[in-house]
């Protein structure tokens, strides 16, 4: 809210504070002030002149030549305005003076010197009016400055009112906040019921029972024209951010600003029937609001109705069929309290956040009404001098009248919940004094207060002692640490498992990087998943930002792709990227499939397993662009390969406590993963559950993400990993062998199809193994000497025993042993030489 | 015993000669070989009349023969050194040559940085940390927390629903886990959790996924002087010692009394500067002592239990403590960014 300290003056005396003070008093009681602008007065140089007459511009048929009587001289001005005439007192600006920031000049307008300017009330910041100028009340001094007449200096706080203060949406709510905080005098609204012929009261208004409007005011006038309101009255609505209109409207702005309280002027000779009826919708119909847009009213809408048509939504807008005029002759005012929820449900619907909604969600002062119209009716009378009659008084309907509410106290709870052990008994009810709260009873402790109707949000206890906090300042609430038993922490740790993990892969060599959750549909597409698949994204959001952001993911990759594709776009190549983040499913979508399948998900949430609840799975997954290495002075570049990957995924694996024997590696099922290559993935597990994957990327996906290369991806499936982890303890041998060990590197010969594993296989079946006791693989080769369907393999076999150095002739007793048994069990023949 | 002399004397002169440690084993065996200068002069012992003679000349062939095995053996050592050095030289390393190509150093993201350090601090003060859902019911996003529907309240936050799915939506706080934690477990309570969060907002200073740390106590006699000396160790854990804290009124409906955080402006120290728009403070977190609603609500004593409550966005406190000052960059997923980050905070 935009609040002018000059006229926020009128209810509590700011003016000898200096800006700082106010905005750190108002942001000090919870008003935060987010900005503050300064406005100058009008420059001295522009005076009121009388223009003397008027005369055509020679070489110009729209500008006119001017001769204005201002400081004993006469000034030749060239004016555009239609509206100049001779005998007007109009705002001079003389050369030199600055008008809108700008330095006037003697200047010459085709070919006639004017020697200044005639402003419009927007140039001087005082009215809306930009077509013509300004027109001077007669009276003003010929010659005198006109600053001396239209105050321009002010201070424009920006303030931000939190939702529940409704009752701080207008100048009377802050300047009460401020007299309580400062300690000085609120200054009451006078209403002083100026007398002016009555008019005749001939409307009726109903109220229906279920329409959310509790109180119902109006008044009605007869007037001859509908002028622009004074330029005082423009002026605080433009700097309060209002842009004037004519009296009538901006005297309900302004009313509405000062008080808090909206109301609406309709035009009577619109309303049919001389009849006002405030009820529900009952059908769905179209309405064409003040801002000339047609509207859906929804049944339950609540609607103020003439006899044969809808004139307003309640509390929101009002129907373009009876809007005010210029020329409106008849008005009717009203002045009405309607329910918070009501008008929230239709204007959030419709998107209609105005002014008078946003102040009747946050609650309007009931008790207020027919004050407030009051008021109303004395601004008319006093701002339109062809006032023709008024209602005599308010006709106010309050059907049922709100009691005032009663709040207790108690002080020891103030102390406890501050934390302020020497707070008294008299502070407490001084504050809540201040605060216009009104004490009923007192015990030793406890204090009774009678709550100001103006105040909703104060309900219970915990208000009250808000509200002496809020006065006695925040920063005197002392600082300390709480004292409190021991107990044992509610968490397990898997919070402490996600860091490990992430500090793992840093420390691997990857860069983490964090995106949004959301994907577009079209992603899952590019990727070969169908709606039929697992990983479909079946979470999508009603309102998204945009369509690229519409699902939720249930994999990581296409904002990891889309990451190498914007380092790429940078030249950047070869990134390694990793991300720990969830993949979401609906409950009606878990994925069924074995490989899909989580044993546990994690959080405190999961403790009441409910089946409506969507998935969370945690997730790490990891991207490495090519090159894997580049070349450099030592070393020649590496594409990335399922084995760059795969040992990325065994290091993370065994950093994390598994050892080899621990996991099971399985080629991936295609239609499970058709983004990764058929033959260059794996799928690792521990026997029970799918641990992770990775692999190179299938081209098909790569493409159509617009990517090229060799590209490795691997999601590591978290919840699995932390729960195969949660039991195992490694059991070590204590007994290291103190006889050396005997090498012998033996290259096989083998048909190119046969694979490690099959290798592995028949070394761990080898029936006459004594004293080997380790093997490890070195070299593989194929080459044409070899012949096209063969390959070598090379591999280092130690042999040891525990109680002796073994003899050569026993370590050749079993190498050959182990010969003629691989070229039994996989036709393989030692390589010679 | 002249001839003695004079075989040192030409030992003397070959042995000053020599340069490479290859040349030694023929002087060796000049020397001292079977035929050598050494050897022959003992064979003409016997020559000697005299006992006294013999001895003497013996003493002084000792003494030769001594020196010459001394004078080899120095030297010989001596030249060795020189050549190895000599060679290590020839192998000398340009040091300065790179061998990081920049891709073998990993980092963490700045806000897994600081979301690791703010767990450390919070397991020193025997807090729990507690992972909450991202995709959660309405009631534990709202309702729970003391912002019934239609409440206005729920414009501070707006929130992405989730389509054919009633009252769920994406958390818009972290505040959802207070609700799961106080549901199952009694007081006393302490608790963090840290997390994604969403809110339908998409310009420069916010992001539709941002990320929170949640703190709260539940406990006897907890009061908001806990509450600022507890937001404080914390602040203090990333920004310094020196730092100040302001607390200012503000309104969260699931806390009364409710406060805004600020803290000293770190690029100015609190003088004023374009980073905190010339205020001296920055606004850090919301917090406040946990609504007695909302402990009604979940069946807990509100008589007896107190408690606070206190969110922070981490992303900001992360941008705050590498003076990042573009919020877009943290999700871009740029290498050039993200490589100059650690892999942890000390």
């Amino acid at each position: 809210m935009l609040v002018s300290l000059e006229w926020l003056n009128d209810y509590v005396s700011v003016s000898d504070l200096d800006t700082d003070t106010v905005s750190d008093t108002l942001t000090k009681l919870g008003h935060e002030v987010e900005g503050v602008e300064e406005l100058a007065a009008i420059d001295d140089l522009v005076i009121v002149g009388n223009v003397l007459e008027v005369q055509r511009h020679p070489n110009a048929s729209r500008l006119v030549l001017c001769r204005v009587e201002a400081n004993g001289t006469t000034h030749q001005v060239v004016c555009g305005a239609p509206n100049v005439k001779a005998g007007m007192r109009v705002a001079l600006a003389l050369p030199e003076a600055v008008i809108a920031g700008q330095k006037l000049a003697i200047a010459n307008i085709r070919g006639e010197e004017s020697h200044g300017m005639l402003c419009s009330g927007l140039e001087l910041g005082i009215s809306k009016e930009h077509e013509g100028i300004l027109s001077l009340d007669t009276g003003f001094e010929i010659g005198s400055k006109i600053n001396t007449h239209l105050c321009t200096q002010d201070r424009v706080l920006d303030v931000s009112i939190t939702p529940n203060r409704g009752d701080c949406l207008s100048y009377f709510g802050l300047a009460r906040e401020l007299a309580a905080k400062l300690d000085r005098p609120l200054k009451q609204l006078r209403i002083d019921n100026l007398v002016a012929p009555p008019a005749a009261d001939s409307v009726q208004v109903e109220i229906a029972e279920d329409s959310g409007c509790s109180r119902f005011c109006f008044i009605r006038a007869c007037i001859k024209d509908n002028p622009s309101s004074p330029l005082w009255m423009q002026r605080r609505l433009m700097v309060s951010g209002v842009r004037p209109m004519n009296t009538v409207v901006d005297i309900t702005n302004y009313v509405m600003l000062e008080s808090g309280q909206p109301s609406h002027a309709y035009d009577s000779e619109q309303i049919s029937g001389d009849m006002l009826k405030v009820r529900r919708a009952d059908k769905a119909c179209g309405f064409v609001a003040l801002d000339g847009k047609e509207r859906e009213i929804q049944a339950t809408d609540i609607l103020i109705c003439d006899a044969v048509r809808i004139v307003g939504l309640a509390g929101i807008i009002g129907g373009e069929n009876s809007e005010i005029s210029i020329n409106t002759k008849d008005i009717l005012i009203e002045v009405a309290n309607f329910s918070p929820i009501c008008v929230r449900k239709t204007a959030k619907r419709l998107g209609l956040n105005t002014e008078a909604a946003h102040r009747f969600e946050r609650c309007v002062d009931i008790g207020n009404t027919a004050r407030v119209a009051a008021r109303i009716r004395d601004l008319l009378v006093a701002s339109l001098p062809a006032l023709q009659s008024i209602s005599v008084d308010v006709k106010d309907i309050y059907p049922q009248q709100v009691p005032a509410r009663r709040v207790a106290v108690r002080v020891s709870r103030a102390r406890r919940i501050l934390g302020i052990p020497s707070l008294t008994a008299k502070t407490c009810m001084m504050h809540l004094k201040q605060l216009e709260f009104d004490l009923l009873d007192q015990t030793e402790d406890r204090m009774l207060f009678g709550i100001p109707s103006y105040r909703a949000d104060v309900e219970r206890e915990i208000d009250l002692i808000e509200e002496i906090g809020r006065l006695v300042g925040l920063d005197k609430i002392p600082y300390e640490l709480p004292v409190t038993r021991m107990s044992v922490g509610l968490e397990d740790s898997f919070s402490a498992f996600l860091t490990k993990v992430k500090l793992r892969l840093s420390v691997c060599g990857m860069r983490e990087t964090i995106s949004f959750v959301f994907n577009s549909a079209e992603d899952y597409r590019r990727l070969g998943i169908d709606a039929n698949h697992s990983l479909h994204p079946h979470l999508r959001l009603q309102n998204p930002i945009n369509a690229q952001m519409r699902v939720l993911q249930t994999t990581l990759l296409p904002n990891l792709l889309q990451c190498v594709d914007r380092n790429r776009r940078r030249q950047i190549h070869g990134v390694r990227l990793f991300e720990v983040g969830r993949s979401y499913f609906s409950p009606n979508h878990v994925p069924k499939q074995k490989f899909f399948q989580s044993t546990a998900e994690h959080g405190i949430h999961m403790n009441q397993s409910d089946e409506k609840r969507p998935r969370e799975r945690n997730i790490a997954a990891g991207i490495i662009d090519s090159p894997f290495r580049f070349g450099n002075w030592r070393a020649k570049a590496i594409e990335p390969d399922v084995y760059v990957g795969k040992r990325q995924l065994l290091f993370l694996l065994a950093a994390l406590g598994f050892t080899e024997k621990d996991l099971c590696i399985e080629a991936i099922d295609k239609t499970a993963l058709p983004f990764m290559h058929p033959y260059a993935s794996l799928v690792v597990s521990d026997g029970v559950r799918c641990l992770g994957y990775v692999g190179e990327l299938h081209p098909r996906a790569l493409a159509q993400f617009k990517l090229s290369g060799h590209i490795i991806y691997f999601e590591l499936m978290l919840d699995s990993i932390y729960q195969a982890l949660e039991h195992k303890r490694r059991r070590v041998r204590s007994h290291v062998s103190k006889f050396p060990a005997v090498q012998r590197d033996l290259a096989f010969v083998l048909a190119k199809d046969i694979t490690y594993r099959q290798v592995e296989t028949a070394l761990q079946n080898f029936p006459a193994k004594e004293n080997m006791s380790n093997y490890r693989l070195f070299d593989i080769f194929t080459g044409t000497e070899l012949g096209e369907d063969k390959k070598s393999i090379a591999i280092s076999f130690s042999f040891q025993a525990d109680d002796r150095t073994l003899t050569d002739d026993e370590v050749e007793g079993e190498v050959s042993q182990l010969l003629s048994y691989m070229r039994q069990h996989l036709d393989a023949h030692v390589r010679d030489g | 015993m002249s001839a003695s002399t004079e075989v040192q004397k030409d030992f003397e002169e070959q042995y000053h000669r020599i340069t490479a440690a290859k040349d030694f084993e023929a002087l060796r065996l000049a020397f001292l070989g079977r035929k050598g200068h050494v050897p022959a002069l003992r064979a003409q012992i016997k020559t000697l009349t005299t006992p006294e003679e013999r001895k003497q000349f013996g003493a002084c062939l000792t003494a030769l023969q001594k020196r010459v095995e001394d004078g080899i053996n120095a030297l010989r050592l001596e030249l060795e050194d020189r050549e190895i050095a000599q060679t290590l030289e020839q192998n000398k390393a340009d040091i300065d040559l790179p061998v990081l190509d920049g891709s073998e150093v990993g980092a963490l993201h700045p806000v897994s940085l600081i979301r690791s350090k703010l767990e450390q601090v919070f397991h020193k003060l025997g807090f729990s940390v507690l992972d909450g859902p991202d995709t959660e019911f309405e009631d534990y996003n709202f309702n729970k927390l003391n912002i019934p529907d239609h409440h206005p309240a729920r414009d501070m936050q707006d929130t992405f629903y989730l389509q054919n799915y009633q009252r769920l939506l994406l958390r818009t706080h972290t505040s959802n886990v207070q609700v799961h934690a106080m549901e199952q477990h009694s007081p006393p309570l302490r608790v963090v959790s840290m997390g994604r969060c969403f809110r339908c907002d998409n310009d420069l200073t916010h992001t539709p996924q941002f990320h929170q740390i949640e703190g709260f106590i539940v406990d006897n006699g907890i009061s908001f002087a806990h509450l600022k000396g507890t937001i404080d160790v914390f602040l203090q854990s990333l920004y310094g010692k020196e730092m100040a804290t302001r607390f200012r009124p503000s309104y969260f409906p699931f806390v009364e009394p409710g406060a805004e955080v600020d803290i000293a402006c770190v690029a100015c120290g609190g003088r004023g500067c374009r980073v905190c728009k010339y205020t001296g403070w920055l606004e850090a977190g919301g917090c406040g002592m946990i609504h007695p609603n909302v402990f009604e609500t979940l069946n807990i004593d509100s008589e007896s239990y107190t408690g606070f409550a206190f969110g922070f966005g981490l992303d900001r406190l992360a941008m705050l403590y590498f003076g990042i000052d573009d919020l877009r960059v943290l999700f871009a997923g740029q290498d050039e960014f993200l490589s100059q980050f650690p892999t942890h905070l000390q």
